[in-house]
């Protein structure tokens, strides 16, 4: 691996990966973050991979999928910050967030990379180490519930 | 698309996410190059924007708490009984980790207990081979009901499918055949989801989706974390290590996990035998090169006589200042200690090194220091026993030699003969007892001198002659405590490039007196929301204060600033540049009597006027431009 090829691999998927971490966290910055470290973690192996976007799309969604389980503590700083506070984002928006953050992790992948980042079934297969079919079926269940959600 | 995927529904996901992928991270800049983790600008810049996140993650806390009681978590019994939840690792009120860090530089924080657990559909189990993780492990994650055929295995994991539900499976020190062989011996338990009956292998610990855990944590020295968490699915982090080698942990095996390139994040796991409780150790960047100093340094707490005397002390590091510091751009002014210190909030002049430049990216207090100097001799032993009882928290101390007419060799046996174990640079001599350059630049004016910088590179503060270790802690705590309010209470980011100011900005939370000496607050008790698409009807203005000639003199320039100029100001909604239009001075006690900021889309910054007096106010007035 040159420097110019990673060079070449972050220029052409830096704002891809961001856009995939928003899907999953939610929040531009952290998702900004999230997609750094994920790239760094492609730098060392570019010349081995076969198929490097994908690996990257693996490793965002790991790495997100281990931001909500270990991220306690910066969401105790962030709500001790802006406790009182206005939303930051509009109403609608806001409860959409909501609702996403109450999906398991795989339901909410497959729903937001999907429908908004415009993967394939087979692609989010992949990144979710799962079957397309079961990627169909945690489609279903996610948009059952984000219905039943925004109905209330 | 799938009839049951409602089209209203997925509008308005779109929508959300769009209106969250249009917010601009605060000061996190699409760097052309990936910034080394642990530079310490990066870091202060990903503490705010963590911070500004708002809506988003408060959402997601209010979920997760919802959800899990606290509630210690039972790790379960080997032998597969019917227990889902026994308490093994009963006694946890008290607050008190099973390891503790004996890092003579690294002062231990308060011990904190959360709830935190997997997400629901998740499980880990883990077992090892012959009880012994660093001769083979074997992690078993995942678990969503599946059809069909699992996706194809990946260079580091197996995908396996058992009686209809999809496992990742995970190994460290065993070959992907021999992990695969294992894979296939995985049944479903009764009492146990996932058992592996193979003579050898035993169990280590699990974790489902539905246990409640507390999580523990502790920092030692600000910066490296301890934390246990009281069932398996701590292991998940070691899945998307990038490189992972054994290690010995307070004589139990573990590994050491790296994230990222060379120099990142490493994380290290182990387990304690006593309760079958997972540890972990994250060391930052910024330490990558001591490891193996802290991995040794973990020592059990209840170990008896072994105290942080026994464990050897990190190697000090020794520098030397290069001639080259004479193209140094700017000095520091003198320090006059009759006056109020110009240089405080200035960056540090670059330190150019024999090998390479000396970069500030931690609270570093430099103590200029002279071997002919008697007052030096007398402080050196007592900064000696400050650093080694961690008085000055995570501050990172260099003694500069300077003014030296002995050799290297003769200076560090002086330094020796105080006691002094810790870090030198070596500052420039020119033969006889004149500063050298580095003390120069640094407005050195007498025996011993300190310079107190933050994680920025920026003065904190300055003092000169024998000083008590507890006004030290004070100017060691400046920094601390501007890190402190970074991390908690940032709402945006304020540059003014004609006067060189650029100043995140913290929150007045109704003491602005208090806040005020960490940096520029914001005098709106509301989030300035002016840069989200507003109603017209909706006035909202940013008012921001800052000390003009006390506390970091954040405005001290405020005054050249005259129409047309231009502010940014930055926050959770994004970007806004705005333009002077006014500036003038206002007589009054306090802020509240001057002409309040009413208009709509204003930016005001209000100062003391004249300096350092609460005669008046200083209003610079801007309006925001498209």
């Amino acid at each position: 691996m040159t420097h110019s090829d990673f060079d070449t691999f972050y220029r052409t998927h830096q704002a891809q990966a961001v856009r995939w971490a928003v899907a999953l966290v939610g929040s531009r910055a952290v998702a900004e973050e999230l997609a750094q470290d994920s790239l760094e973690a492609v730098r060392p192996r570019l010349d081995r991979l076969d198929n490097p976007t994908g690996y990257l799309r693996r490793t965002v969604v790991r790495r997100c999928a281990s931001w909500h389980r270990w991220h306690s503590r910066d969401v105790r700083r962030v709500a001790r910050a802006t406790a009182g506070q206005p939303l930051a984002y509009t109403q609608p928006t806001d409860d959409m967030l909501g609702a996403l953050a109450a999906l398991p992790y795989k339901q909410r992948a497959a729903v937001t990379l999907r429908y908004w980042a415009d993967w394939t079934d087979e692609q989010i297969a992949e990144a979710l180490d799962c079957a397309p079919a079961t990627v169909r079926v945690l489609l279903h269940r996610g948009i059952a519930t984000l219905k039943k959600e925004i109905e209330q | 698309m799938n009839a049951d995927h409602d089209p209203q529904v997925i509008a308005r996901v779109r929508a959300a996410l769009d209106e969250v992928a249009a917010t601009h991270a605060v000061a996190v800049a699409a760097a052309p190059h990936p910034v080394p983790a642990g530079s310490g600008r990066r870091w202060l810049a990903v503490a705010a924007s963590v911070v500004l996140v708002a809506g988003a993650v408060t959402a997601i806390a209010v979920n997760l708490s919802n959800r899990h009681s606290v509630t210690p978590a039972g790790s379960g019994g080997p032998g597969g009984s019917d227990e889902t939840a026994p308490p093994s690792s009963s006694n946890t009120t008290s607050a008190t980790l099973p390891y503790f860090l004996a890092a003579a530089d690294l002062a231990p924080g308060p011990v904190g207990a959360d709830p935190c657990c997997l997400s629901e559909g998740e499980s880990v189990i883990a077992w090892a081979l012959g009880g012994d993780v660093s001769q083979g492990l074997l992690i078993l994650h995942g678990g969503y009901p599946q059809e069909g055929t699992p996706a194809t295995s990946t260079p580091s994991a197996s995908n396996v499918l058992i009686d209809g539900t999809a496992l990742i499976i995970d190994s460290y020190g065993i070959t992907a055949e021999e992990r695969d062989a294992l894979a296939a011996q995985i049944v479903p338990g009764s009492g146990l989801p996932w058992v592996l009956p193979v003579d050898g292998w035993e169990w280590m610990g699990m974790e489902t989706g539905a246990d409640r855990a507390l999580w523990y944590h502790q920092t030692f020295g600000g910066t490296v974390l301890l934390d246990a968490h009281f069932g398996a699915g701590i292991l998940l982090e070691v899945t998307t290590a990038t490189d992972v080698r054994a290690v010995q942990v307070a004589g139990e095996p573990g590994w050491a996990a790296t994230y990222g390139a060379d120099g990142g994040t490493t994380v290290v796991f182990w387990r304690n035998p006593a309760d079958g409780t997972w540890l972990r150790m994250t060391i930052p960047a910024a330490l990558a090169d001591r490891v193996d100093g802290l991995i040794a340094a973990v020592v059990p707490t209840n170990s008896g006589g072994e105290t942080a005397s026994t464990v050897p002390a990190p190697e000090p590091w020794v520098g030397e200042v290069s001639l080259e510091m004479a193209v140094s751009s700017y000095a520091l002014a003198p320090y006059d200690p009759s006056t109020l210190d110009p240089a405080v909030g200035q960056s540090i002049p670059v330190i150019r090194l024999v090998d390479g430049e000396f970069t500030v990216d931690t609270p570093t207090l430099f103590v200029f220091a002279a071997h002919w100097c008697p007052h030096c001799a007398t402080e050196i032993p007592v900064l000696q026993q400050a650093v080694t009882e961690c008085s000055f928290g995570a501050t990172r101390v260099v003694i500069v030699l300077t003014g030296a007419d002995l050799d290297r060799t003769q200076q560090a046996e002086w330094l020796a003969g105080l006691g002094w174990t810790g870090d030198v640079l070596y500052d420039t001599s020119s033969g006889d007892r004149s500063p050298g350059l580095m003390a120069g630049y640094f407005g050195v004016n007498g025996y011993p001198s300190f310079v107190m910088v933050d994680a920025d590179g920026m003065v904190a503060g300055r003092a000169m002659g024998e000083t008590a270790v507890t006004d030290l802690a004070t100017l060691t705590d400046i920094a601390g405590a501007k890190q402190r309010a970074a991390e908690s209470d940032v709402v945006g980011e304020l540059q003014i490039p004609g006067i060189d100011h650029d100043f995140f900005v913290v929150d007045g939370n109704g003491a602005l007196d208090q806040a005020a000496r960490l940096g520029p607050v914001l005098v709106d008790s509301a989030l300035p929301t002016t840069l989200r698409s507003q109603p017209a009807s909706d006035p909202v203005s940013v008012v921001v204060f800052g000390h003009r000639a006390t506390y970091g003199s954040p405005f001290l320039r405020l005054a050249e600033l005259k129409a047309g100029d231009r502010i940014v100001w930055t926050d959770t909604s994004g970007t806004a540049t705005f333009e002077v239009v006014a500036s003038g001075a206002c007589l009054a006690a306090t802020i509240d009597e001057c002409p309040p900021a009413s208009a709509q889309d204003q930016l005001v910054l209000i100062t003391q006027d004249p300096d350092s007096t609460t005669q008046g106010w200083l209003m610079v007035t801007a309006r925001r431009v498209p």
